[in-house]
């Protein structure tokens, strides 16, 4: 389907998509919880995008605002089969954690022995950490390309 | 052993480490583009401080954010910190936070629970 309309920034990096977040969080009037929750997760959706994006470089981050409502960020991208079953695994296992605090702290401790050399696995841990609440689909693609959307929603 | 300090800038934190006052400070936002290019510097700093450390030491941390890749380098920092207090040295922890920021506060809860260290929570307003 071709595009029709944009409405948005252009952004290549995170520090990028950090300001348009500031900018857009200072516009919009968001403050305390609401807005650092709005911001990490943000960051996190970037560096998700930058680490399992295949195929094509254009992917999208919406942040959603509205007066009265949660904050809806989404991100949607390409990836390939096998990055799309790992974060479809590690978001049901999130999902499935009930002592999620004491999970996390296990995780970083294991992190000790072996650190990431790159940023991605750990960030979804983050944003679960700033909410519970996340929708992921997969929207099959050209050749052996999907489209991931993924979702969280800030109270 | 010279110190370490960095300005802080839109996406690093103020850096100021002090062997001779044996303090530890890391005071900001941490999401920076290369992490491992980042904490690098630091983690050297903090290596060679540990083998000949000040009588007491304390590291300081003020975080207002802090992404996902980061935290694990600032937690491998707590650990070198937490293994100077096995020696003789009088080491600690002092994790400072906004009083209105939870996310901040469990974080730094977290850690407390994970490093056997003299940890101190403050909230500042």
């Amino acid at each position: 389907m071709p595009i029709v309309q944009f409405n948005g920034s252009v952004i290549n990096s995170v520090d990028q998509a950090a300001q348009f977040t500031e900018s857009l969080i200072h516009d919009k009037a968001i403050t305390g919880r609401r807005a650092k929750r709005c911001f990490a997760i943000a960051i996190e959706l970037i560096q998700n995008i930058l680490k399992y994006s295949k195929g094509t470089e254009i992917a999208i981050l919406e942040i959603k605002v509205e007066d009265n409502l949660p904050i809806v960020l989404t991100s949607v991208n390409y990836t390939d089969l096998f990055n799309r079953n790992r974060i479809e695994m590690k978001i049901n296992q999130l999902k499935k954690e009930t002592d999620f605090r004491h999970s996390f702290q296990k995780k970083l401790e294991a992190k000790m022995e072996s650190p990431s050399p790159q940023t991605g696995d750990f960030g979804l841990d983050f944003c679960f950490r700033f909410s519970r609440d996340c929708i992921f689909k997969i929207t099959p693609a050209k050749d052996d390309l999907e489209i991931i959307h993924l979702q969280f929603i800030v109270d | 052993m010279d110190a370490l300090h960095f300005s802080p800038s839109f996406k690093t934190p103020q850096i100021n480490f002090n062997s001779e006052a044996g303090i530890l400070e890391i005071k900001g936002k941490i999401f920076p583009e290369n992490p491992r290019e980042f904490f690098s510097p630091l983690l050297i700093w903090a290596d060679n401080y540990v083998k000949n450390p000040a009588k007491t030491t304390e590291l300081l941390l003020h975080l207002d954010y802090i992404n996902s890749s980061s935290n694990e380098y600032v937690f491998r920092i707590c650990k070198m910190i937490e293994h100077l207090s096995t020696k003789d040295s009088n080491a600690s922890i002092t994790w400072v936070f906004e009083s209105d920021d939870e996310d901040m506060m469990q974080m730094g809860e977290d850690y407390k629970a994970l490093l056997k260290i003299n940890f101190n929570l403050i909230a500042v307003n």
